[in-house]
C-alpha cells in the first residue's frame, strides 16, 4: 500500500493532467476537488505511518553505476508533500474559471504538481535531476500561454536562466556522481569535494534564486498570472532550495561560509530592492528572494537547528508568499492595477480586505503566532550558536527590514484615501483561497509541533 | 474609520473586558512573586477601566490586551528560548496593535505605532544576536535598554503618548517597558560577563537623562513617559540586588495608576480634588517607599519626583477644580486606587527609608510650582538619529534598486545581442546557402553537365556527370595520399 501512495503521489498528478485537457470547467472543478481530496488522504495515510518509507528498484546501468528509481516519504519531505499538494490544488481553482483555455492551464499546473512531488519524493539524485528538469517545462509554458503582456520574453529569460543552471547542475552531479553512486543514502554519507559541490550549488542557487541570479524571478513574477505566481514562488522556489538542502549536504568547510556570506548578502540587497518597488507583485517577489536567501544562509550552517530552520522555512514560506500572491492578484481583479500609488486606500474599501491585508502583512514580517516566525527564529538560533553571533545579525535583521518597507506598504494601503476604481469580481474563489492559505499560514504559527516533532530527526 | 464596522462590537467587547479584567484580578493572587502576577493585576485594574473609559472599538482593546499579557506569561513561563522570544515580541506587537486600530486610527498613529515596533525589532536584533552568543549580556542589555524605552531611546516612548490614557497605562507599567529590565531578574544567568557597575553606570546615566528630559517636558503625558524611563533606569541601576525587583513592580503599579489618573482627569477636563489626592496617594506611596539610593541616583529621583509633582500642574488649581464628582467617573478612578493599594502591599508598608524624603520635598515643592516649563525636547536627537537611520536606509534601498535595474538590463543587453547574433549567422547561413552554394553548385552541375554529354537526356546526365565528379574526387584522394 505504501509503494502505491508514495508513485500515486507524483503519477496521480500527472495522470489526471492528461484527463483534465478533456474536461468542461465543472468537470476540471470537481476535479481538482477529489484528486486534491484523494492526494491528501494520500498523504495522510503515510504521515500516520513511521518515517521513513523507502521504495527502491533499479532503473538502468550508468558506466559501473546503477541507477535506481527509488521514491522516500522523509521527516524532512512529508511538510513538503502537504504544501505541494495544498499548494497547488489551491492554485488551480484560484483563476480556473477567469482564464483562457483553462483545460490547458490545469494540464499544465497537474505537470508541476506531480514533478515537483517527484523532486522531494526522489531519492536517486539522478531522478531527482529528471524530475527537477521535467518540472521546468511546464512552468516554462504556463508563463508562456498566460499573464502579462510581457509574459513571452519573461518565459525565455525563466527558460535560459533555468537551463542554464540545470546544465551546471548536471555536470555537478554527474561529477560526483563517480565516487559516490546515485542513491541518497550515499550522497549523505560521503563529503563533496570542491568541484561538485560549486557546480551543484550554482546550479540550485538559479532556482533558489540567490542575487544575481535572480534576475528571471522577478519578471516572470510579474508577467505570470497570480495562480503561476503562487506556484513560482511556494512551490518551484522551493525545488532550488530541497536541492540545496536534501542533497548538498556535506561541503568543504569553507563553501559553508561562503554560501552564509552569498545568502546574507543576498538578503540584505533583496530586502533593499523590494524596499524601493511600487509594484505590489514585484516587492512579493523581492521579499520572496529574502526569505529564501535565509534558507541559503540556513543550508550554509553546521548547525543541526539552522538547517531545520531551513527546512521549516521552506514549507511556511511556500504557505505566506502563496497568500501575498493570492492577495495581491485579488487586489488586481478588483482594482485593474498592481502600482501602490494607484491601489492606494483600496483596503478601506472592504473590511474584508483590510482583515486579509493586516494578517498576511504579519504573515510576511513574522510576528509570533505566525509561520515564518518559527523558522526564522530557528535560522538565526541555529547560525548565532553553530558559527558566532555575528552570522546571526544578517538573519536578525530580516526581522526588522522585511517590517519597515511592508508597514510602509500596509500604511499606503490601508490608510490613504481610496483612489482606485473598483470593479465587481466575478467570483470570489480568489477571497476564498487567500483566505484558506492565511488560516493555514496562522495555524502552523500557532501550532508548529507536527513539523518540528519530525524535524528533529534530521541530523548527520 | 467606515471600514472598521467589524471592530464594533461593543457589548462583546465591554462584557470582555469585564470578565477578563475580574479573572485576571482574581488569578493573580494565585501565582507567586513575579512580572506575571503584577501583569495580571494591572491588566485587571486597566482592563476594569477601559469597560467603562472606551467608547469604541472595546473587543479590539481586549484582544491586544490579551495578546499583551499572553506575551508576559510566555516570557515569564516559556521553557525555551523560542517561547522566550515570542512573549518579548508579543508585547511590542500589542503595542503596534493597540496604538495603530485603537481609537487614533490614522496615518500618524500608524507611523507612531511603526516607530514603535521597528525600534523594538532593533533590539531584537541585539537580543537574537546575543542569544547566540552564551555569556554576551551586552546584547541583552541593549535590547532591554531599547525596549524600556531607557535614555537615549527614549524617543519611542514618547512618541507612544499618542494611544488612549489606558493603554499608555498598559504599555508603560507592566506588559511592554518593564520588560526590558526584568529579563536580568528572570534570567539571570544572561548577565555573565557583566560588571555590576556596569549596570549601575549605564542606568545612573540614563536615569539622569531621562529624569532631566521629564522635568523640561510640556505635556504632562509626555513628562509621564520621561519619569517612566527614568524610574526604570534606576531599577536597571539597582541590579542584581532584590530591591531592584521590588522598586520596578512598584513603579509598574504606580504608572499605571498615575496614566488612569490623568486618563479621568482629561476627561474631566481637569484634575478634581479626588483625583488629585489619588494622585498624590500614588506617587507619594512611591516616593516613600523607594529603596535606599546612591547619591547620584538619589538625585535622579528628586528629580523624577519634582516632574511628577509638575503634572497635576499645582495643587491649589487642583483644589479649585472641585466638583461633585458623578458615579461613574468616581467608578473610572477605583481602579487607580486599588493599584495604589497594590502598590504599597508590594513594599510591605515598610517604614520609608530616610532618604525619600527629599524627593517628596521636590515633589510637594512642585505641586505648588507655577512656572511652564521649558518647551525643549530632549528626545529630539534621538529621534534625528533614529529618521537619519531610516534616511541611510532608503537611500540604500534607492540604489539598490537602481544597480538591480542595470542588472536586468545587462541581461536584456546579453539577450539581445545573442538574439542578433543569432539572427545574424541565420541571415549569413541563408545567405550562403541560397545565393552561394546552392548558384556554385548550380552553375558546376550544368557546366559539367554540357561538357560531359550535351545532347543526352538529363537523367542520364546527371548521372554522368555525378559518376565524373566523383572519379574526379577518388582520382585527387588517391592523388594526395600517395
Amino acid at each position: 500500500m505504501e509503494t502505491f501512495l508514495l508513485n500515486f503521489l507524483w503519477l496521480g498528478p500527472v495522470g489526471v493532467s492528461l484527463l483534465s485537457s478533456r474536461l468542461s470547467l465543472r468537470g476540471l472543478s470537481l476535479l481538482a476537488y477529489s484528486h486534491g481530496l484523494l492526494q491528501l488522504s494520500a498523504w495522510l495515510y503515510l504521515y500516520l505511518k513511521p518515517l521513513p518509507l523507502l521504495y527502491q528498484v533499479r532503473w538502468f546501468a550508468l558506466g559501473e553505476h546503477t541507477i535506481y528509481y527509488a521514491l522516500g516519504a522523509l521527516p524532512e519531505n512529508v511538510a513538503l508533500l502537504l504544501l505541494t499538494i495544498l499548494l497547488g490544488h489551491a492554485a488551480l481553482l484560484y483563476e480556473l474559471r477567469q482564464l483562457e483555455r483553462p483545460q490547458d492551464f490545469s494540464t499544465l499546473l497537474y505537470l508541476i504538481l506531480g514533478f515537483a512531488q517527484g523532486v522531494f519524493l526522489a531519492r536517486d539524485i539522478v531522478l531527482f535531476f529528471v524530475f527537477y528538469e521535467a518540472s521546468l517545462i511546464p512552468a516554462f509554458l504556463l508563463i508562456y500561454g498566460w499573464g502579462g503582456s510581457n509574459r513571452r520574453q519573461a518565459a525565455l529569460k525563466f527558460a535560459l536562466f533555468t537551463l542554464s543552471g540545470s546544465v551546471v547542475l548536471l555536470i555537478g552531479l554527474l561529477w560526483a556522481l563517480t565516487d559516490r553512486g546515485s542513491l541518497w543514502e550515499a550522497w549523505r554519507a560521503t563529503p563533496l569535494t570542491w568541484g561538485p559541490w560549486v557546480c551543484l550549488t550554482l546550479g540550485l542557487a538559479v532556482k533558489l534564486p540567490l542575487i544575481p541570479l535572480h534576475s528571471w524571478l522577478g519578471e516572470a513574477h510579474v508577467e505570470a498570472t497570480s495562480a503561476g505566481s503562487m506556484v513560482l514562488a511556494g512551490l518551484l522556489l522551493k525545488l532550488g532550495g530541497y536541492g540545496l538542502l536534501s542533497w548538498v549536504w556535506w561541503r568543504p568547510e569553507v563553501g559553508d561560509t561562503f554560501l552564509r556570506l552569498w545568502g546574507s548578502i543576498g538578503l540584505l540587497l533583496a530586502t533593499g530592492i523590494a524596499a524601493a518597488q511600487i509594484d505590489l507583485k514585484r516587492i512579493i517577489a523581492y521579499t520572496s528572494i529574502a526569505h529564501m536567501a535565509l534558507v541559503a544562509i540556513g543550508a550554509g550552517s553546521p548547525s543541526i537547528l539552522a538547517r531545520q530552520g531551513a527546512y521549516h522555512q521552506l514549507f511556511t514560506h511556500g504557505l505566506v508568499s502563496a497568500g501575498l500572491f493570492a492577495w495581491a492578484g485579488w487586489l488586481e481583479k478588483a482594482a485593474h492595477t498592481r502600482t501602490l500609488p494607484q491601489l492606494q486606500g483600496l483596503l478601506t474599501l472592504k473590511p474584508s480586505w483590510h482583515l486579509a491585508g493586516i494578517a498576511l502583512t504579519f504573515a510576511a514580517i513574522g510576528i509570533p503566532g505566525s509561520a515564518l516566525f518559527i523558522s526564522e527564529f530557528l535560522i538565526v538560533w541555529g547560525v548565532g550558536t553553530g558559527t558566532g553571533w555575528g552570522w546571526a545579525i544578517f538573519p536578525a535583521l530580516s526581522f526588522l527590514l522585511t517590517a519597515a518597507y511592508f508597514l510602509r506598504v500596509y500604511r499606503l494601503l490601508a490608510l490613504s484615501p481610496a483612489k482606485a476604481l473598483l470593479k465587481p469580481l466575478s467570483t470570489n474563489l480568489p477571497e476564498k483561497i487567500t483566505w484558506f492559505l492565511i488560516v493555514l499560514s496562522v495555524a502552523s504559527g500557532l501550532y508548529p509541533t507536527p513539523w518540528l516533532k519530525l524535524l528533529a530527526h534530521v541530523g548527520p | 474609520m467606515g471600514s472598521f464596522a467589524i471592530f464594533r462590537a461593543d457589548r462583546w467587547g465591554r462584557f470582555l473586558l469585564l470578565t477578563g479584567g475580574s479573572l485576571a484580578l482574581g488569578l493573580s493572587f494565585t501565582l507567586p512573586s513575579n512580572l506575571l502576577r503584577v501583569a495580571l493585576q494591572v491588566l485587571g485594574a486597566v482592563s476594569l477601566y477601559s469597560a467603562l473609559y472606551l467608547p469604541r472599538y472595546t473587543l479590539l482593546y481586549a484582544g491586544f490586551y490579551a495578546v499583551g499579557l499572553g506575551g508576559v506569561a510566555l516570557f515569564e513561563l516559556s521553557p525555551s528560548p523560542l517561547g522566550v522570544f515570542a512573549g518579548w515580541e508579543l508585547t511590542a506587537v500589542a503595542g503596534l496593535g493597540l496604538l495603530v486600530w485603537g481609537k487614533g486610527y490614522s496615518k500618524q498613529a500608524l507611523e507612531v505605532g511603526r516607530l514603535i515596533f521597528l525600534t523594538n525589532r532593533l533590539g531584537d536584533v541585539a537580543w537574537l544576536a546575543a542569544l547566540a552568543a552564551p555569556h554576551c549580556g551586552w546584547g541583552f542589555l541593549l535590547a532591554g535598554a531599547v525596549k524600556a524605552g531607557l535614555f537615549p531611546f527614549t524617543f519611542w516612548l514618547v512618541q507612544a503618548m499618542q494611544a488612549l490614557p489606558p493603554v499608555s497605562a498598559l504599555l508603560h507599567s507592566a506588559l511592554l517597558v518593564s520588560l526590558g529590565v526584568y529579563w536580568a531578574l528572570r534570567y539571570p544567568n544572561w548577565t555573565a560577563g557583566l560588571d555590576r557597575g556596569v549596570f549601575l553606570g549605564l542606568g545612573s546615566l540614563s536615569a539622569w537623562g531621562a529624569a532631566l528630559g521629564a522635568v523640561v517636558a510640556r505635556h504632562p503625558k509626555v513628562k509621564l513617559a520621561w519619569t517612566t524611563a527614568a524610574h526604570l533606569a534606576i531599577s536597571l541601576a539597582l541590579l542584581p540586588a532584590p530591591s531592584a525587583q521590588s522598586y520596578l513592580f512598584h513603579h509598574s503599579y504606580l504608572k499605571a495608576a498615575l496614566f488612569l489618573v490623568f486618563g479621568a482627569a482629561q476627561r474631566r477636563g481637569g484634575f478634581s480634588l479626588g483625583s488629585a489626592a489619588i494622585w498624590v496617594a500614588n506617587a507619594g506611596a512611591l516616593i516613600l517607599s523607594a529603596p535606599p539610593l546612591p547619591p547620584l541616583l538619589l538625585g535622579a529621583e528628586c528629580l523624577v519626583a519634582f516632574a511628577l509633582g509638575q503634572v497635576p500642574h499645582g495643587l491649589g488649581w487642583a483644589i479649585q477644580a472641585f466638583r461633585q464628582m458623578p458615579l461613574r467617573e468616581g467608578l473610572l478612578l477605583a481602579p487607580s486606587v486599588l493599584l495604589g493599594f497594590l502598590s504599597l502591599f508590594e513594599n510591605s508598608l515598610s517604614l520609608p527609608p530616610a532618604d525619600s524624603l527629599l524627593p517628596l520635598l521636590a515633589f510637594l515643592l512642585a505641586l505648588g510650582w507655577s512656572k511652564t516649563p521649558l518647551a525643549f525636547r530632549l528626545d529630539r536627537f534621538s529621534l534625528w538619529a533614529f529618521q537619519g537611520l531610516e534616511w541611510a536606509w532608503e537611500g540604500f534601498s534607492r540604489w539598490v534598486a537602481q544597480s538591480d535595474n542595470q542588472l536586468n538590463r545587462l541581461w536584456r543587453l546579453l539577450y539581445q545581442i545573442a538574439r542578433r547574433s543569432n539572427e545574424g549567422s541565420r541571415w549569413a547561413e541563408d545567405y550562403l546557402t541560397a545565393r552561394g552554394w546552392r548558384q556554385v553548385a548550380g552553375r558546376l552541375r550544368q557546366s559539367m553537365a554540357q561538357l560531359a554529354a550535351p545532347e543526352m537526356p538529363l537523367p542520364y546526365a546527371r548521372a554522368l556527370v555525378w559518376g565524373w565528379a566523383i572519379t574526379l574526387l577518388g582520382m585527387l584522394l588517391w592523388r594526395l595520399s600517395s
